[in-house]
């Protein structure tokens, strides 16, 4: 009796235990998380007066880094921050005006053309929006 | 209780529960693998249905939806995992579950059609692997599902038909990774819910096929017996997922790119890899039929023939042999994949040789009445087409016509014109008779060859001792870190030769241009050593910029050391008083300490990636750090430790949260460890439980 007993207990409780090796995961998962998921298609990258001109940020573009670029005109440009030489990230030069590599020095204009060092290509252009009091790059 | 009774046939269903009986011999175990198969196919059901509510099936969003359930869901690493892991387990315990229906021949008589529907059931899963494989689109499998819908491409007659159903168009695109998940989430499992209904309703309906030499009367009930032994099973089996899971959790990979080259080890899954090695052993031509295609139409017809095998008239014994001789074929050409990779490379390129017979220019338009041109002749031939505008245009607009003014403008032209027939014409570089375009790897100009091209000559201390010219140029180079970039790892982007020193226009830079030819490439370096005290300094000393410290021909790689005034450092050439050497260690402490952060977080990071946890973020941010770090280097030219500052203390805010979420992440690994042993714990003791209750059961029913 005594075993009856006890086998039953034991079977109860690693059945509850089992179930809350099984159910506490799926409760979890199922709790949407804190973090938005990350862009791909297009980003909000911040606010327009926070970029003054003649400057440039990078910012997270789905797995890669993308520059925005502010002109001294105050126009707004964003390219793939790859550079097309070795994949390092490319910069803006505010003295040069213009989109610089510091690996190897690659050189690229305002509309990303390669205009000096090895890259072999342009920089892959993003469009630029403002939408309300945010800046939106978007994939073309 | 009753009511419902009443309603859905309860007592009935009890019934039968109670009635039926599994019967006990030797084969009894595999019994078991058909319900351990249908229990993993349900984990997939509801780990898949769990997965649904975050994936999103577009070639723009799947990898990252994929990447954010890994991420940032919790337990999204141990759902998908368990997807994945389960998803391979079932098709093993399917294949083993066919092998021994097969082997103990079970299929036959009455039950041929729950051996054809079960058959139907492995062509379903396995389609449910190969639409499953493309979702997360990574590299590995985009490439895989191109190999894999062009091998169904290749069948006889529907091929093209079928390859465009499958991808959506003729290429795996988007499209492809919509359609797949169409039929991994809706058409798979709409057929298969069907069939496996069938399947199981046939199997309770004929009972379990005993051996021939079953003696009848050893049997036990189906429940509780034979379903709690079964539990036992499928416990064994949650435990090892859960341990799968939690310690190899499945890999990501890289984000699938259309354009970029297939990377190596692209392979199929190993269910489908003895398939893949036979292709790869099938010669080209079988008779007067395309190998490949022979070879597809032979799955195609062993598939029909394993579905028939209950309704051929053949020899049980020869049956037999069969099935192992295909079960052995399907596992050495399994293995064999995996001791061999098969790596999909492009071939060389092969280029015609000669570019003017290419071109229809024969000897004639060259030589006129000149068979052998002397050496001071040569540069004023090639003229006459190279420096005509107008005749060059009909093969190529945009092709120099200035090459001979610039050569006449060269130290070799110079000489040449002045009847020096040792000095280098156009045939000395290009070739004589095989000229190739300059894009042609085997062109003695094309850009890894230059280098070798001008060693000809000023290598050869014979030659150039009339000139007084040095002859260890190519030996420096060589060493140099231009030479490594081009010659070892194939950069083009390097420099070699005449991108200092010109090509047609060849001569030695001068003094004051030195500097220009460097910035080329290192502009900012040039502007930053512009504006530093340095650029005055070297003016008054008649120093030649860049060379002074990083040398012209053997220009090494940077190093850090280079940056002191002690020791190896280049600074100490100049700089000895104590003022100077405390700013240029200030500035060398600024970089080693980044590198050293860096390395550090990265060698943290790196032990939580090779643990399979999804640190992606934080290796974007330590990227970003690392390109700080170049930006510093270079900032060492304007030999300001206050600017260096500038860019290295950011950096090492980032790195320190790097470094953090890091940290972080090892911290979650523990958790899953210890998880993955309080689950183990729960399962072990339901198992331990499970078996002393069909001891107590069955010693109860032993009594009476």
């Amino acid at each position: 009796m005594l075993r009856r007993y006890f086998v039953n207990g034991l079977l109860g409780s690693g059945m509850l235990a089992t179930a809350a090796a099984i159910f506490y995961p799926i409760l979890k998962f199922v709790i949407p998380p804190e973090a938005a998921e990350s862009a791909v298609m297009s980003v909000a990258v911040g606010k327009p007066e926070a970029l003054q001109p003649n400057t440039g940020t990078i910012f997270k573009f789905g797995g890669e880094p993308g520059l925005l670029v502010r002109t001294a005109e105050g126009d707004l440009r964003a390219f793939s921050a790859r550079c097309t030489h070795l994949n390092c990230t490319v910069q803006y030069d505010p003295a040069a005006k213009n989109i610089v590599c510091a690996c190897h020095g690659g050189q690229f204009d305002l509309n990303g053309k390669n205009v000096g060092g090895p890259p072999p290509k342009p920089l892959t252009a993003y469009s630029v929006n403002v939408r309300g009091d945010e800046i939106v790059v978007s994939r073309i | 209780m009753s009511w419902l009774d009443e309603r859905i046939g309860g007592a009935a269903l009890r019934e039968l529960i109670r009635e039926k009986t599994v019967p006990v011999h030797r084969h009894t175990i595999w019994y078991y693998f058909g319900g351990m198969t249908l229990f993993l196919f349900s984990i997939q059901v509801v780990t898949g249905i769990l997965l649904l509510l975050y994936y999103r099936p577009t070639a723009e969003s799947a990898f990252e939806s994929v990447q954010f359930v890994m991420a940032e869901v919790q337990f999204g690493w141990l759902i998908r995992s368990l997807h994945s892991w389960s998803a391979n387990l079932m098709i093993l315990t399917l294949f083993i579950h066919m092998a021994s229906v097969y082997l103990t021949r079970s299929y036959t008589r009455p039950r041929e059609v729950t051996w054809i529907t079960g058959v139907g059931l492995l062509v379903l899963v396995l389609g449910f692997g190969f639409s499953g494989y493309l979702l997360p689109w990574n590299k590995l499998a985009f490439f895989a599902t191109q190999v894999g819908t062009q091998i169904v491409g290749s069948v006889p007659v529907a091929g093209t038909f079928f390859l465009r159903f499958l991808r959506g168009g003729d290429n795996v695109t988007g499209a492809t990774l919509t359609r797949f998940y169409g039929f991994h989430v809706a058409v798979l499992p709409a057929l298969t819910t069907a069939l496996l209904m069938v399947h199981v309703l046939l199997v309770q309906f004929h009972g379990m096929s005993t051996p021939a030499d079953y003696k009848a009367g050893r049997k036990m009930p189906f429940f509780p017996n034979f379903l709690l032994r079964d539990a036992v099973g499928w416990l064994v089996a949650l435990g090892v997922l859960a341990g799968l899971a939690a310690i190899f959790p499945w890999e990501l990979g890289e984000k699938a790119d259309p354009f970029a080259s297939a990377p190596k080890g692209i392979r199929p899954e190993w269910f489908f890899m003895w398939m893949f090695q036979t292709l790869k052993i099938v010669p080209a031509h079988i008779w007067v039929f395309e190998g490949e295609r022979v070879a597809i139409l032979g799955f195609g017809v062993l598939l029909l023939v394993i579905a028939a095998v209950p309704l051929l008239k053949v020899e049980n014994r020869i049956l037999t042999i069969l099935g192992w001789v295909l079960l052995l074929y399907v596992f050495f050409m399994t293995l064999s994949g995996y001791i061999e990779t098969p790596v999909f490379a492009a071939g060389p390129e092969d280029f015609e040789t000669d570019i003017h017979n290419q071109r229809g220019i024969t000897c004639v338009d060259c030589h006129g009445d000149n068979p052998q041109p002397r050496k001071t002749e040569i540069a004023r031939m090639c003229a006459k087409c190279h420096a005509d505008l107008n005749y060059m245009r009909q093969f190529n607009p945009q092709m120099r016509v200035d090459q001979y003014s610039e050569y006449q403008t060269s130290v070799h032209g110079m000489r040449n014109a002045n009847g020096d027939e040792n000095v280098a014409t156009c045939t000395s570089c290009h070739s004589v008779h095989d000229i190739r375009s300059v894009k042609d790897p085997k062109s003695p100009v094309y850009r890894t060859q230059i280098a070798a091209t001008c060693a000809k000559c000023h290598a050869d201390s014979t030659r150039m001792a009339p000139y007084k010219i040095r002859t260890d140029q190519f030996a420096k180079y060589s060493k140099s870190v231009h030479a490594a970039a081009l010659l070892e790892r194939h950069d083009l982007g390097a420099p070699t030769c005449n991108d200092c020193h010109g090509n047609h226009g060849a001569r030695p830079p001068g003094l004051e241009s030195v500097a220009g030819v460097c910035a080329q490439c290192h502009r900012q370096e040039k502007d930053l050593f512009g504006k530093s005290p340095h650029a005055e300094a070297f003016n008054q000393l008649g120093l030649a910029g860049c060379v002074v410290c990083h040398e012209n021909h053997e220009i090494k790689k940077t190093d850090d050391r280079m940056l002191s005034a002690q020791g190896d450092g280049i600074c100490a050439a100049c700089h000895s008083d104590s003022g100077s050497a405390a700013k240029i260690q200030t500035m060398q402490l600024s970089i080693l300490n980044l590198r050293l952060q860096i390395d550090r977080t990265s060698e943290v990071l790196g032990r939580a990636e090779r643990a399979g946890m999804e640190v992606s973020k934080s290796r974007f941010d330590l990227t970003q750090a690392a390109a700080e770090l170049v930006k510093a280097r270079v900032n060492v030219h304007s030999f300001n430790p206050d600017k260096m500052k500038e860019v290295t203390n950011p950096a090492m805010t980032v790195v320190a949260g790097v470094h953090k979420a890091a940290d972080g992440a090892l911290e979650e690994l523990g958790f899953r460890r210890r998880g993955l042993g309080y689950a183990l714990i729960g399962i072990g003791i339901m198992i331990v439980a499970l078996v002393l209750k069909i001891r107590e059961i069955e010693s109860a029913e032993k009594k009476f």
